[in-house]
């Protein structure tokens, strides 16, 4: 079906392709570039505003008068701000899983769903990572928790899960993105193509980088891709774990728990998962999708969901066991005022919603029935926002001195803050889904291509070799003066005359050869016989420097710089510097291959001649491009010609520098 | 005239217009600025140079805030007319210590008329801590709440700063001479009409003032009026003695304590001293275990009080049973002459045994007993517990009858309802009201604040513009104890000297000035007149007498003298036929108390009294209807229920609070709140218990119809969980226990738990720990109040306590044990346990927590963000937060108050215990200036040095030289919370009891 078929020519099928590649640059990428707004989401949109602003005024509130407005106390000092918190988080896990874990799992289904997977994810983190900054009241203290130069020489402490929290956070935020923005640049590069508006092909342009979707930038592309997600899978394993080791490490009853790391990562993914569902759903009513977004789909995320919930119920299980197990009284108590203290209603609410609901997904009926799958989707995500608060809250209401005990009662205040990151939250999905191409146009390409997509619905443009014949202008070429030749560029109608001219030009002992798709092809690659990306050595050096110079810091602050008796334990607190250390080196690998991406692909890069190509706007939609660079010793105005012209090219056109 | 002494009366002497000339002159460009003779003549009255003097060198904001408060002043009185005065003698002779030593001084607190001995510490001129005065009988170096907190009301802004005239500002000078014109009237009438009522006061010179009135105008008259009135008392001392006297008991000697209704540990003029000699023979070390006499305490009572709280074995019974367990103690101890004194009603087979138990412990502690009847109970009590006394050989050792030292037991002083009666026949002119309140705490009955208005002329002389001055003709400010000069006895007669350590802020008066006005004479200063009363009553050279008992803070030798008396027994036992059961009984009783915080209500405006957690009900800002938990489910009552209470045809409603151990059939109200001019801390807080007192039954009365309403009132309780879940908490033994196997008390996690993976942290030199002594503890919170004024804890106020935001650095734990009717309570004072292994300081992301090199666990406040995950790590749950900016930045006056070596925290910022780390360090600077070691018992922390009982000890845990090791060596020594291997520095003694062997084990009924 792929590889192997490649070199045959068949008119019908490359057409099918042509058409399924335009289609999908169409339907998903003519949404950002329509005019005009639907009056269904204008009023989902200000609705999200109104909300967003009511989190405002708590926020504004909040910074006039404190945490205080919250109802918070002693012993409950963290609130809705640390269960929203790592409500969010965990909500945010499902892009950046789905985009790398099912990628290193080679899950072709993920393609139609990962973009806007992604895009929540970073709304979610951006909602997460606003709580910590509320919690403390004072949000203009948070850059104490940095390690910045400082006259006094303060570090902070690094043995806390608290920062631990703020490079997971930070760093799975800035990988998220990074996930999320390379992702999005060949399908800018194609919006650019199609926009009729010039300030919006300019703008798209710009964030494109000057995408030109050549067989060199897919291979590093690809490459960092592949790395990316290689780093992001632990990453996400480790965020969750990180954030649960906010409960773990500390020695409260019913947080000083070993099943932590793995029970919240499983309900991350369980809660995350349901938001997809709670957005793909909408989504895929709204623009007619349901060709991009099927019942596969949803069925698959319902057996993710389920496989998830049973781990998060055998969390609960496993969290009475080992409470009971233990023979700590406190601990004891804990199960007890679990289910039958003030707060019971909310754990038999969780337990209702998060695990015996979730039954349901056992059967097939449920998984493929979008609107039942719906409900289930909001009842999980409530459960797992029960389940934050009973963590949070129920634990610390009853610890160890009854004397200390009291209640939480949350007040205004913290409702209207979460109910406007709520607000933020949907205001944000809205303006992405308006504005980006929500699916990832050229991995659907690309599925096209390996035959996994058929779209529904034809494009409705016609067919590409119409539209501009470059037979009929041949004087065009001789415009060009001979030194300003750039080189010459030859159109395909299919990958597989593409894949089959490039390797006839470099059997003809051309080396400066470039082609151009707009999906990624191996096989071009292999044709063009490129070399192997050096990213992944980029990678691990960057790697290698962000993991150092994190326990390089962690060391020298607490040993040689500003050695403090924290808590009694050594000064050199290795196993407390090992979350830092990871995730630095996750961040300094990451940050390092896109750089080293953009270098070696010599991006952004606004302006190339090969885009003076007659047609070449359609590199980024359904056509295939070859171009023979002047500057090869090979290279012959007349001889290239004739030779693309033996290779089934549909036009050839020399391009000007 | 020694050198020392010249300069000691050097300070007192004005300072010489040279030396002002020397000092900067900052702040007095303002005068420059309004350059009048007469700005600068009111600047001069308004600013004392002394005051210049002291606050020179002070920042310019302190200046500037005295400023303001003096300027707000100067719109309100008009012109001053107090001359200069330099009145602030020093106990230390330095001739002029620089402003940043704190220098204290002698002086003495009052309640209730009875002095505390008390040393003031005083910074830049501003008084701003209390200690107790170690030279004092009624102290021994301890405070109580009241005078901690003495302190706070002296800054209270709310104090009455302006003479009034009805409704209008007057001025002292208007005042003094419509007074001097009703003096006049009144003397030519030999004084008749013209009245004098005061609060209770055993001040020696006030009492001879008024004696001298009294001997000018003999037809004039003095009444006294308390609203905790120890009329029952005193009636009883002269049912059953015949004379007017006083009763001291030495709970030193006694091995066993019997308490009729008696809360002598807490409230009572002695309380902080017998609560000390009470403790000193509580507690038991393993080297004394087995010669150890441990006294043993027998409670009868309504309400648990914390005497009742430490009882061994407690009784509750409503108060008017009280009188039957007397009467059937006395047959068990049969008393020959009374033998036919029997209970009025039938005792149960439980309650007989108990009072069999406790009779024959007495009757085999001959001489070595004590029996002390309580203020609530009437006469007839306190003269079958003076006849107990007197059969069993306590009187005389253990209980000491001296002469009256307070002026209602004086034969001169009458009682209110007496002067309510005049009022009512008319045969009042003039009425001058010296520090009482009557229209609002006088019984009810009474009327009192609708028969003042029926008095032509009136005066009231009062810390504020109270109920009592708003319904008076005048009313002039009064000057606070520690403005004043004056003295005051203790409970046993000694005397001391009142100093003033302060100009007056607000311009008050003090009693003995009024007195001298209505004397006719021209104003005298209060130094004047109190060294003129001891001058005629002192041998010897005066001044070199009154420097010494100006630095010591007691007068020597001036107990009452002991008196020799013997019980009458036929007068007594004629009275106990007179006495009845009341026709109405089986019906709830109602009674009264007084609030264990406000007290009678005059403290209902210092706000660290509202917030401090009530000991045994933990509730805060508000009083309740207590009731026992069988009463509240007879009524279908639940905590916060309104319940509508009437007696004798009064309704009131308040909130009802069910309180474990309380008696069934009876209801306990604290008296103290609702007061409408209390000022804007205590106006308006809980019900007014007064309206529901009558003069006839002040203390309990029968017949209370309770009705539950469907409201609901929030109350501000500090604990919302009472019991201990059986979890290790507060551990416990006998006495017999721990002789026979002393380690049985530590528990399962006694032991050091070594397990780490962690190599130890060096503990090197100086470290610092705590032992607090449960055996010892009793409950009285004066380690709370101590530690707020020490280390400038705020007020957060009624609803955020609700929240569970209170800031108390130190609190109390109390438990209630066992069945809910008859429960043990255990207190147990959780400061921060500053632990080696501390779970805090791991998780703070800024290192804003940290250990110090002597073993505290530190907190660096400007490093604080707020992320409050050392408080959720805290297992002792002893952090605190600024949820929100809880430090009042206004009025000025209350800044002063401020303990200038502690931070003041603002919002956002995680705080607690520090072990008074300033103390430590100025004991450090100190001993190096000294060229010494640091020796145990230099460093007293705030806690520490305030607790009654001694029950908290600091030290060098480094050192097996000092107590704090020796005490954490004792095997009943254990750390709470053991198991999470925190290692807190501050560890517990276990509680030991001392029950009677002959009733049931561990019960306490």
């Amino acid at each position: 079906m792929t590889g192997s078929a490649a070199t045959t020519h068949d008119p019908g099928r490359s057409a099918a392709l042509r058409a399924a590649c335009a289609s999908v640059s169409d339907r998903i990428g003519g949404i950002p570039l329509e005019r005009g707004f639907h009056p269904r989401w204008l009023a989902l949109f200000g609705a999200g505003l109104s909300l967003t602003l009511l989190g405002l005024v708590a926020v504004s509130w909040l910074v006039l008068r404190g945490v205080g407005i919250w109802g918070i106390n002693i012993p409950v000092a963290w609130g809705f701000a640390i269960l929203c918190f790592v409500w969010w988080i965990g909500i945010g896990h499902a892009g950046t899983l789905i985009s790398a874990i099912l990628l290193l799992l080679r899950q072709p289904w993920r393609t139609s769903i990962n973009r806007f997977a992604e895009a929540m994810t970073l709304f979610a983190v951006a909602n997460a990572a606003l709580y910590p900054l509320l919690h403390l009241g004072r949000i203009w203290k948070f850059y104490y928790l940095l390690p910045y130069p400082d006259t006094m020489d303060l570090w902070p402490q690094w043995r806390s899960p608290l920062m631990w929290d703020v490079f997971a956070v930070m760093t799975y935020s800035l990988v998220s993105f990074l996930f999320w923005f390379l992702g999005l640049v060949p399908d800018f590069a194609t919006m650019r193509d199609q926009a009729r508006r010039k300030w919006v092909a300019m703008l798209a342009g710009f964030v494109s980088l000057g995408w030109r979707g050549s067989a060199h930038h897919w291979n590093h592309y690809q490459m960092l891709y592949l790395m990316l997600a290689g780093l992001a899978t632990p990453l996400v394993v480790s965020v969750h774990s990180i954030v649960s080791f906010d409960f773990a490490i500390s020695i409260v009853p019913g947080w000083h728990s070993t099943i932590f790391p793995p029970f919240f990562v499983a309900g991350a993914i369980y809660s995350g998962f349901a938001m997809v569902l709670m957005i793909a759903i909408p989504l895929r009513a709204a623009f007619r999708l349901k060709d991009f977004v099927t019942t596969r789909h949803l069925d698959q995320m319902a057996k993710v969901m389920l496989t998830s919930g049973l781990i998060v119920a055998y969390g609960y299980v496993m969290e009475t066991f080992t409470g009971w197990f233990s023979g700590d009284e406190a601990e004891h108590y804990l199960i007890l005022n679990r289910a039958l203290g003030p707060y019971a209603p909310l754990y038999w609410g969780m337990i209702a919603c998060n695990v015996i609901v979730a039954q349901a997904l056992w059967f097939r009926w449920v998984r493929t029935h979008p609107i039942v799958l719906f409900i289930i989707a909001v009842l999980i995500n409530t459960g797992m926002w029960l389940e934050r608060f009973i963590i949070v809250v129920v634990s610390l209401h009853r610890d160890y001195l009854p004397s200390a005990w009291g209640m939480y009662i949350p007040t205004f205040w913290d409702w209207a803050t979460f109910i406007g990151t709520l607000g933020f939250f949907t205001t944000l999905m809205l303006l992405f889904i308006r504005f980006l191409p929500v699916i990832t146009m050229f991995e659907v390409r690309e599925d096209a291509y390996h035959g996994r997509f058929l779209p529904e619905a034809p494009a409705a443009e016609p067919p590409v070799a119409a539209s501009h014949d470059e037979e009929q202008q041949p004087m065009l070429a001789g415009v060009i003066p001979e030194e300003q030749v750039y080189g010459m560029v030859a159109e395909f109608a299919s990958p597989d005359d593409l894949i089959h001219a490039a390797r006839q030009v470099r059997d003809a002992d051309y080396r400066r050869v470039d082609g151009f798709s707009p999906f990624p092809i191996a096989e071009l690659t292999e044709a063009l016989r490129m070399r192997r990306s050096r990213i992944p050595l980029i990678v691990l050096a960057g790697a290698l420097v962000g993991a150092a110079s994190a326990y390089g810091v962690q060391w020298y602050s607490t040993v040689v710089d500003y050695p403090l008796n924290i808590g009694g334990r050594p000064l050199h607190s290795w196993p407390a510097y090992i979350p830092l250390t990871f995730e630095l080196g996750v961040l300094g690998g990451a940050l390092c291959g896109v750089i080293g991406m953009c270098v070696l692909n010599r991006l952004p890069q606004p302006y190339h001649p090969v885009f003076n190509a007659p047609g070449f706007e359609r590199a980024s939609r359904d056509s295939f491009f070859l171009c023979i660079e002047s500057r090869d010793p090979q290279f012959d105005r007349v001889q290239t010609r004739e030779l693309l012209g033996q290779l089934r090219a549909v036009s050839i056109a020399e391009v000007a520098e | 005239m020694t050198t020392e002494d010249e300069t000691m009366q050097r300070t007192l002497l004005p300072l010489a217009p040279s030396d002002l000339a020397r000092r900067p002159r900052h702040w007095r460009s303002l005068d420059e600025l309004a350059d009048t003779e007469d700005f600068r003549a009111w600047v001069r009255d308004e600013y004392p140079a002394d005051i210049a003097d002291r606050l020179d060198g002070v920042s310019r904001r302190e200046v500037l805030k005295l400023m303001a408060a003096s300027f707000a002043l100067a719109g309100l009185t008009g012109c001053s007319e107090t001359q200069p005065e330099h009145i602030v003698p020093t106990v230390r002779s330095h001739g002029a210590a620089p402003v940043s030593t704190p220098l204290h001084f002698a002086t003495a607190v009052t309640r209730d008329g009875f002095a505390q001995g008390v040393v003031v510490q005083s910074r830049a001129g501003r008084p701003i801590k209390v200690e107790g005065n170690p030279d004092h009988p009624a102290s021994l170096g301890s405070t109580d709440v009241f005078s901690q907190a003495a302190i706070l009301t002296l800054y209270d802004p709310d104090r009455s700063q302006a003479v009034y005239h009805g409704r209008d500002a007057g001025t002292w000078a208007a005042a003094r001479t419509a007074l001097l014109e009703r003096v006049e009237l009144a003397r030519r009438q030999g004084g008749r009409g013209l009245r004098l009522l005061t609060g209770p006061t055993t001040s020696p010179t006030l009492i001879a003032q008024i004696g001298g009135l009294l001997k000018d105008l003999p037809e004039a008259g003095w009444h006294v009026h308390s609203a905790i009135d120890p009329g029952n008392r005193q009636g009883g001392v002269r049912l059953a003695l015949g004379i007017a006297a006083e009763l001291v008991p030495h709970v030193l000697e006694a091995d066993v304590v019997l308490s009729l209704d008696a809360d002598f540990l807490y409230g009572w003029p002695g309380s902080v001293r017998h609560a000390r000699d009470f403790a000193a023979r509580r507690s038991v070390s393993s080297a004394t275990r087995a010669s150890a006499r441990m006294n043993r305490l027998y409670v009868v009572e309504p309400c648990p009080s914390v005497t009742g709280a430490s009882a061994d074995h407690r009784l509750a019974l409503p108060p008017s049973r009280i009188e039957d367990v007397a009467r059937a103690l006395l047959g068990e101890l049969g008393v020959a002459a009374l033998q036919d004194v029997r209970p009025r009603g039938e005792l149960t087979p439980d309650q007989l045994r108990w009072v069999r138990a406790a009779a024959r412990d007495l009757a085999d502690h001959r001489g070595r007993g004590l029996v002390i009847a309580g203020d609530g109970q009437p006469p007839i009590v306190h003269a079958i517990a003076l006849a107990m006394n007197e059969h069993l050989g306590n009187l005389g050792g253990t209980l000491a009858v001296v002469e009256p030292v307070s002026a209602s037991g004086l034969p001169e002083s009458r009682p209110l309802s007496q002067l309510a009666h005049d009022i009512d026949a008319g045969a009042l002119e003039s009425l001058l009201i010296v520090d009482a309140n009557p229209a609002y705490d006088a019984p009810a009955d009474l009327a009192f604040d609708r028969a003042l208005q029926r008095v032509p002329f009136s005066a009231h002389l009062g810390l504020y513009r109270d109920e009592t001055a708003r319904h008076c003709t005048w009313h002039l400010p009064m000057a606070h104890e520690f403005e004043s000069w004056g003295d005051a006895r203790a409970y046993d007669g000694t005397a001391a000297v009142l100093q003033p350590l302060i100009e007056p802020l607000y311009r008050g008066r003090t009693p003995i000035q009024l007195l001298d006005l209505l004397a006719g004479r021209p104003e005298s200063s209060g130094l004047e007149l109190v060294r003129r009363h001891w001058r005629t009553s002192t041998a010897g050279d005066f001044e070199k007498w009154w420097q010494t008992v100006l630095m010591r803070g007691v007068v020597p030798e001036s107990g009452a003298k002991r008196l020799d008396a013997r019980v009458r027994h036929e007068d007594v036992r004629r009275a106990a036929e007179r006495a009845v059961l009341p026709d109405s009984a089986g019906s709830i009783e109602l009674s009264f108390q007084p609030d264990p915080t406000v007290w009678d209500g005059s403290m209902a405006n210092n706000s660290w009294l509202q917030e401090l957690p009530k000991p045994l009900t933990k509730l805060t800002w508000e009083n309740a209807i207590l009731l026992s938990p069988e009463d509240a489910r007879s009524l279908g009552a639940e905590n916060e229920d309104v319940l509508e209470l009437t007696y004798r045809d009064v309704s009131l409603t308040g909130p009802v609070w069910i309180l474990p151990g309380h008696a069934p059939g009876c209801v306990t109200v604290n008296l103290g709140y609702g007061r409408s001019h209390a000022g804007s801390v205590g106006n308006g807080l809980g019900f007014n218990a007064y309206k529901l007192r009558r003069s006839d039954e002040p203390w309990f009365g029968s017949g209370v119809q309770l009705r539950r309403t469907s409201g609901r009132h929030r109350l501000a309780c500090t604990q919302n969980h009472q019991l201990m879940e059986n979890r290790d908490l507060v551990r416990l033994g006998t006495l017999d226990a721990f002789r026979r196997e002393p380690a049985a008390m530590a528990g399962h996690s006694g032991h050091r738990i070594a397990l780490s993976l962690y190599p130890e942290y060096p503990q090197e030199g100086h470290q610092w720990g705590m032992v607090i002594d449960l055996s010892k503890c009793i409950g009285c919170s004066a380690c709370t109040i101590a530690c707020q004024a020490e280390n400038n804890i705020p007020v957060v106020g009624k609803a955020e306590v609700e929240r569970g935001r209170s800031m108390h650095w130190i609190r109390v734990d109390r438990y209630f044990d066992g069945p809910q009717e008859s429960p043990q309570f255990h207190h147990q004072p959780v400061p921060c346990m500053h632990c080696e292994n501390a779970p805090c300081e791991v998780v703070c992301p800024v290192a804003a927590t940290s250990h110090s090199h002597d073993g505290l666990n530190e907190m660096t406040y400007n490093r604080c963000v707020g992320t409050r995950y050392c408080s959720n790590n805290c297992p002792y749950k002893v952090r605190r937060f600024n949820y929100l900016q809880y430090v009042d930045r206004t009025p000025a006056s209350l800044t002063l108050q401020r303990n200038p070596e502690v931070t003041v925290r603002g919002r956002g910022v995680m705080e607690k215990c520090t072990y008074c780390v300033q103390r430590i360090r100025h004991a450090q600077i100190d001993a190096r200036k000294g060229n010494r070691e640091l020796r145990d018992g230099d460093v007293l922390t705030a806690c520490q040095q305030a607790c009654p009982t001694q029950a908290i000890v600091f030290g060098n845990v480094n050192d097996a030289g000092s107590r704090v090791s020796a005490l954490k060596r004792e095997p009943h020594d254990y750390a709470l919370l053991a198991e999470l291997n925190a290692r807190p520095r501050t560890t517990y003694l276990a509680r030991l009891r001392n029950p009677n062997p002959e009733l049931e084990e561990g019960s306490n009924s």
